[in-house]
């Protein structure tokens, strides 16, 4: 026989949407497109091409070929939901551990300047190499 | 301080079998690919400074210990990636818990082999491999 647990699975009530409810949503979107972004990524960088054969040029090649435009879209938008998919990973996990009203505050406060600096960063890179 | 160290001490010494293990290690590797994402982020930052500082930055991920940090980055990815489609399924799709087990292994009988893979085409150059 079967046991069905019936605590699991989506609530029954009518979705009514919010902050939380769009994040939680939005880290299944945004895991499932960087299971192909992400696992691509990293076939092509660590398997076809190969870190140790990674060089200044090769990155020329890959942002300013003739493929450019089409890898820097692919890499603003892995850029973009991969710190959006962690940053808020780490969020929930600050909120799981720290009950502290001032630390939580100030930690996730920490946090989203961290994550404005370095996809700052990322944008600007990717946007701004032109070899 | 102490409330942090307490609660997180509960989510790791509670007793609930593969689904509370899987659930650690998501954390975990969580974790670590989020560090690294933001540390990857900020050594591309430096191909703005030329050729000659981004060649500098390569060279500190070649050595043998950043291409074994490389393997277990690797694993994290691909452990996240298909642990994460598995609680998405159990999400959406309250399956029975005979399906939740299957599901528990059928996600390592994806993780090892593909790892594996991966470790060899990382290590292999290190040990003149290849």
């Amino acid at each position: 026989m079967e046991i069905v647990n019936k605590e699991y699975g989506l609530p029954k009530e009518k979705f009514k949407g919010g902050f939380e409810t769009w994040a939680w949503f939005f880290m299944r979107i945004s895991g499932v497109m960087l299971l192909l972004i992400a696992v691509i990524h990293l076939l092509i960088m660590h398997v076809f091409i190969r870190v140790e054969n990674i060089t200044y040029n090769v990155v020329v090649d890959r942002w300013t070929g003739a493929w450019g435009p089409f890898w820097k879209a692919y890499d603003i938008a892995l850029l973009v939901f991969a710190l959006m998919h962690g940053f808020n990973g780490l969020r929930w996990i600050i909120d799981d551990y720290i009950k502290r009203p001032g630390w939580n505050a100030f930690l996730k406060a920490l946090l989203l300047v961290v994550f404005l600096i370095v996809i700052g960063m990322g944008a600007y890179t990717v946007i701004g190499f032109t070899g | 301080m102490g409330n942090a160290i307490s609660s997180l001490w509960k989510g790791i010494t509670y007793k609930g079998g593969p689904g509370h293990y899987a659930f650690i290690l998501h954390r975990v590797t969580g974790i670590g690919v989020a560090l690294f994402v933001t540390l990857h982020i900020v050594d591309n930052f430096i191909v703005m400074f030329g050729e000659e500082a981004f060649s500098e930055v390569l060279h500190l991920y070649s050595n043998p210990v950043m291409r074994l940090l490389e393997v277990f980055l690797i694993f994290s990815v691909i452990y996240h990636a298909f642990n994460g489609l598995r609680v998405i399924i159990m999400d959406f799709w309250a399956p029975s818990s005979h399906v939740q087990r299957m599901l528990w292994w059928l996600v390592w009988v994806i993780v090892i082999p593909l790892s594996l893979i991966a470790a060899w085409f990382t290590l292999a150059p290190i040990f003149g491999l290849r």
